[in-house]
């Protein structure tokens, strides 16, 4: 390899002599003249626009340097401007330092400017060691199938399918159930709109023109023939393999045994099958036959057969029956792979199973029964025709109990609110104080939640209508002696009494949980789950449909349970995630990812294990030894696998340690009156960022300590803090994102965790201890950093210089 | 032949001769040895617990240590006693820094807590040790004529995490023994609720009423007599029949019996050999259906 010694050019910005009224620009210029590789120093106000910019460009131009330095104001402004236009002068733009002179050394130690002076130095030669150690990076592209897979077939699922399909990507829609529509297509009627909650499928454009409607029921929608939309129902995920953009995905589709070219819906296969099981679709409050479609006809329209109940040859009667020939027995479950460039999953959620709480004893008082039980009830087309009856003897219930929270917001099972319940009991309540106005309805509460526009009003009229409500979670739900009645035995707050309240129906609000099968399908997608079970977003305020894996999107119930409007919003975010990701045919992605030297790489998997985004993955190099490789395509270049390494195989090609080391060096090398000098190692993400806010706030430290950013503090290693006490701190801050919220998922963590393994390692060498902390910040707490660094400098002040090799 | 230290507790002695005498008689029956320790002291129950967790600890494990040395499970009759030996079993088990700083307490007197025995709630002896098949086999006069409402109170169930008796909201296994007795176990509601017995002094109307709940619902459900297994129950519903009467003018007639004496006598001991005078609600009417 040709070794060619780096010319550094180096562009101090003065910001409108902002800077140099602080520090000595003269002192800074001379010694930067004199750092080794240094060839050309230009001064100017700043070098973001007009002649600053044309200036550097002409120098990058003339081949006169070949990395560049810029010491200046706000980077995060200008750092992106400078490197497209060192990029079309002809430079590798990732050969280039930005350095924050201003947020970083005058602002904040504005009242020594003789220390300053001396930081800005340090911070300069530490850039111009780390500019010579840089290397050209590539920009990546990796291309990209235009088309998507969406998991689960209710409304969130539906509607990222259409938009998705409309802007022109191929689209697969898996639903494992025979029907689409989730639980919207059993809900009968939605709030806030009060009209059918399968009213659900937004106007596709193609279609609509033909039909001429702005929204309408599923069954009427026309959705299969929804232009570039597969639907696939009674199928299941089994696998997933490859990268994004090029998934390969196999399904498997349990037969309808129905052939659905020839199903006319005419009901004879249903009216000759000798087979009644409980169904399911109504809430097991009626049968169903072997064969069965579910009423109102919801989408496709085409029976089934449930292969769990049919006798299939042994009877055969629908075969007979059936006067096109549809049906087919000898269907058998099929295989197939589909290759798509994306993934979402909108699995949504499902009720609790309730029976666990005993005291309440759903499924053995026939009577106790839950909303998505009683939605079937109130649904015209349910098991009771619209009828409100109880379960144990057909008889209309007069007096009606709603208990909620069951399940949730108890530590037993549930801690968290299911947010929607509150406003399912009181649609169910009003509609049915609606139809049969002397029914005696009460709903037993914690707290009423009605937080969504127009909520508190059902939540008002409820009262007008004379529906009661009882703060209290009921303790018991009993059989009366004498009565058949339920009795439900609750506590009232509001009258610090005990009630005892009769029923001859209570209706549980159960907590809503994830979807069954959540957690094979994010083993088998490899994305993570939350505390409660529901797919976890990339980050809930600013990314709340991406997952950590890029081209992985999530939505509706599937990430907490949510009603009708919500689940839209979030499918329709889903589905513009989707396109951008999809649109470009191609993945555009640099290569500061990280790279494994395999002459070192020795057989132990620490690092696929550690990589939060399972970039990498080992193959066997030959009989004995595996080998660990890196996808550039999933990395995102964070480095914990550099921290992880226990032989120092993995480096990040962006920062490299000899990279860092060099830097460090540079920080610690200039040391006159500044002392007692300290490393603050700061993640690029939150640590950095509150380093800046320290600056903009004009918050005041001590310019003995000295910033280094790294992309994230999940990279440092244990020798390398080690080796910034070699290189004259006396003190090593390490600042990262909190732990919740860190950039890369795990870093700040990891990190943590080295910072106490360190300590231990330092009293050994008869290091106090205290010389090393870990701090954990967000941007806006630039004053807390502020403080740590003053903290730190105390601290440090009283525990005397360090010598390392003892006199 | 299964052999346990009895641990009786204090208000069994001082005012329940009915039912350590049934407890004994019919574990003879049944081949269970009872061993009685020397030095055995008061369980440490709630109102202690509340006062000093680790003073109460400490004298709770005293008990322990004793069943330690001896090698031996403790049997408990009385649910509060259950209770108590049983979270501090599990509690210093579990916890090896609370069970230093109780053995610390505890070297004061010669004794330390190891961790070796097992407590025993009269129904699980009955139930894992004996089991169904021997019980029912043993039982020689069936209560056939019976119809039993069985009452837990909440002290053998709950902290039902510690205890592992039954589930606390839905529990069977005295209904289970109480049919394996011959005799009908019934339902009826608010079983599982509190029999007001450690309300007495504190507020009597309450406690009644309690009481007067439990009462009621048997009675209505046609029960015969209430099956017990602690002796604040037995108070609470036996002796507040009385109570009842006098203060809320409304007269129950409901025998109330720990299962135990209903046990010894399913199990052919005499009538007579139970002293069954204690009990303020004759049970007579028991007797003459058996
Ligand atoms: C009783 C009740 C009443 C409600 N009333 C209202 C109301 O009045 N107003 C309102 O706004 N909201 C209401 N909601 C909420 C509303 O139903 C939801 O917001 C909406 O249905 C969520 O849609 P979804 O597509 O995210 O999930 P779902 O409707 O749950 O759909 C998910 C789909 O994915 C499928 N699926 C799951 N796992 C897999 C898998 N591994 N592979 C393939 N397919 C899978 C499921 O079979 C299902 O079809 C109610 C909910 C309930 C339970
Ligand atoms: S929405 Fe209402 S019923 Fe549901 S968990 Fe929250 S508070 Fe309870």
């Amino acid at each position: 390899m040709e070794t060619k010694e780096p010319k550094v050019g180096v562009f101090l910005s003065d910001s409108g002599k902002q800077l140099s009224n602080i520090l000595d620009f003269h002192a800074i210029t001379n010694f930067v003249k004199g750092i080794p590789g240094v060839v050309y120093v230009a001064q100017g106000s700043d070098f973001w626009h007009d002649r600053g910019l044309e200036n550097l460009v002409e120098t990058v131009k003339s081949k006169k340097i070949d990395r560049v330095v810029v010491a200046g104001t706000t980077p995060k402004l200008s750092e992106v401007k400078i490197a497209r236009e060192i990029e079309k002068a002809g430079l590798n733009p990732y050969l280039m330092e930005y350095l924050d002179l201003k947020d970083h050394c005058a602002m904040p130690h504005r009242s020594t400017p003789a220390e300053a002076t001396e930081k800005a130095k340090a911070m300069l030669a530490g850039s111009v060691e780390r500019a010579k150690l840089l290397e050209p990076l590539k920009k990546l592209e990796f291309p990209s199938l235009k088309s998507a897979l969406v998991i689960g077939g209710g409304i969130a699922g539906m509607q990222t399918a259409i938009d998705l399909a409309d802007l022109g990507f191929q689209v697969n829609l898996v639903e494992r159930e025979p029907f689409l529509g989730g639980l919207a297509a059993r809900a009968g009627r939605f709030f806030p709109t009060d009209d059918c909650a399968i009213c659900i499928q937004p106007p596709s454009s193609d279609v609509k023109t033909i039909t001429h409607t702005s929204r309408k029921c599923v069954y009427r929608s026309g959705f299969s023939e929804v232009p570039n939309l597969a639907i696939h129902t009674k199928t299941r995920v089994l696998a997933v393999e490859g990268e994004p953009g090029n998934y390969s995905v196999t399904i498997e589709k349990t037969p309808r045994y129905i052939d659905e070219d020839k199903c006319i819906n005419c009901d004879k296969c249903t009216k000759v099958c000798p087979v009644e099981v409980p169904d399911e679709y109504n809430g097991k409050l009626t049968k169903r036959k072997a064969v069965y479609s579910n009423i109102p006809s919801v989408h496709p329209p085409i029976y089934t057969i449930d292969e769990n109940s049919c006798k299939f040859h042994d009877c055969a009667r629908c075969v007979e029956a059936c006067p096109t020939g549809a049906v087919k027995l000898d269907q058998k479950p099929e295989k197939t792979t589909i290759n798509v460039g994306s993934i979402i999953v909108a699995t949504g959620f499902e009720e609790f199973d309730s029976s666990v709480i005993k005291e309440y004893h759903y499924n053995e008082y026939p009577d106790v029964i839950t909303n998505l039980q009683l939605a079937r009830m109130i649904d015209n087309f349910g098991p009771t025709k619209g009828a409100i009856l109880r379960p144990s003897n057909h008889q209309p219930a007069k007096k009606i109990v709603f208990v909620q929270c069951v399940g949730s917001r108890d530590q037993r099972y549930k801690l968290y609110c299911s947010s929607i319940c509150c406003m399912i009991s009181l649609k169910h309540a009003t509609i049915i104080k609606s139809a049969f106005p002397d029914t005696d309805v009460t709903i037993c509460y914690i707290d009423m939640r009605t937080t969504g526009r127009e909520h508190e009003y059902y939540y008002e009229k409820a009262r007008d209508m004379g529906i009661k409500f009882v703060k209290g979670r009921p303790t018991e739900i009993t059989k009366s002696l004498e009565t058949d009645k339920l009795v439900v035995d609750t506590e009232a707050a509001l009258l610090h009494r005990m009630l005892q309240v009769e029923a001859d129906l209570v209706v549980i609000a159960p907590a809503m949980i994830p979807a069954k099968g959540t957690e094979q399908l994010a083993e088998v997608l490899g994305v993570d789950l939350d505390i409660d079970g529901f797919f976890k977003e990339y980050n809930a305020k600013l990314r709340p449909t991406e997952t950590k894996l890029r081209g992985i999107y999530i939505c509706g119930g599937a990430t907490f349970p949510k009603d009708a409007p919500t689940t839209s919003l979030h499918a329709h975010s889903a589905a513009i995630k989707a396109a951008k990701f999809l649109n470009a045919s191609k993945i555009t992605k640099d290569q500061r990812t990280a790279v494994i030297d395999q002459d070192f790489c020795g057989d132990c998997e620490f690092c696929p294990a550690t990589c939060p985004y399972q970039a990498i993955s080992v193959e066997r190099k030959d009989e004995e030894h595996l080998a660990a490789k890196v996808s550039d395509l999933l990395c995102e270049g964070c480095g914990i696998c550099v921290g992880a390494c226990p032989l120092g195989a993995i480096e990040l090609r962006h920062a490299r340690p000899s990279q860092m080391k060099a830097q460090m060096k540079g920080l610690m090398s200039v040391n006159g009156t500044s002392s007692p000098l300290i490393l603050a190692i700061c993640c690029s993400e939150c640590g950095h960022t509150a380093v800046d806010s320290s600056g903009m706030a004009m918050m005041e430290y001590p310019a003995n300590v000295r910033v280094m950013r790294v992309p994230c503090t999940g990279i440092v290693q244990v020798q390398q803090i080690l080796e910034a006490f070699k290189a004259g701190a006396q003190g090593v801050m390490v600042v990262g994102c909190k732990t919740e919220g860190c950039h890369y998922e795990a870093g700040s963590e990891k990190a943590e965790k080295k910072v106490d393994m360190t300590k231990i390692l330092l009293q050994e060498y008869g290091v106090d201890p205290e010389r090393l902390e870990m701090f954990k910040m967000v941007f806006i707490e630039g004053r807390e950093f502020a403080e740590a660094a003053r903290n730190m400098t105390e601290r440090l002040q009283k525990l005397g210089r360090l010598n390392l090799i003892p006199s | 032949m299964s052999k346990y230290a009895l641990f009786l507790g204090c208000t069994i002695p001082a005012r329940q001769p009915n039912y350590e005498l049934s407890s004994r008689k019919a574990l003879a029956k049944l081949e269970v040895e009872l061993v009685d320790l020397p030095d055995m002291t008061c369980c440490s129950p709630p109102p202690v617990q509340s006062l000093d967790l680790e003073t109460s600890l400490a004298i709770a494990s005293y008990n322990l240590c004793l069943a330690e040395e001896a090698g031996l499970d403790l049997l408990a009759l009385c649910s509060g006693c259950f209770e108590s030996l049983a979270i501090a079993n599990a509690e210093l088990k579990h916890d090896p820094e609370l069970k230093a700083r109780i053995n610390r307490i505890l070297s004061a007197t010669g004794k330390q807590f190891r961790g070796t025995v097992e407590i025993k709630h009269l129904l699980e002896v009955l139930n894992e040790d004996i089991g169904l098949k021997r019980l029912k086999a043993a039982v020689s006069r069936p209560l056939s004529n019976l119809k039993i409402a069985p009452f837990y109170g909440c002290h053998a169930l709950r902290p039902s995490e510690l205890l592992k008796l039954d589930d606390p909201e839905q529990p069977h296994i005295l209904e289970t023994l109480i049919e394996a007795l011959g005799a009908k176990s019934l339902e009826y509601p608010n079983k599982l609720k509190c029999c007001g017995g450690l309300l007495r002094g504190v507020s009597d109307k309450l406690a009644l009423e309690l009481a007067r709940d439990k009462l009621l619902n048997a009675s209505k459900a046609g029960a015969d007599c209430i099956a017990t297994l602690c002796p604040f129950c037995f108070v609470a519903l036996d002796i507040g029949q009385i109570q009842i009467r006098s203060k809320l003018d409304e007269t129950f007639d409901i025998p109330i019996l720990h299962y135990s004496e209903l046990l010894a006598l399913a199990l052919g001991v005499e009538s007579s050999e139970l002293a069954l005078e204690t009990h303020k609600i004759r049970v007579d009417k028991i007797l003459d259906r058996i």
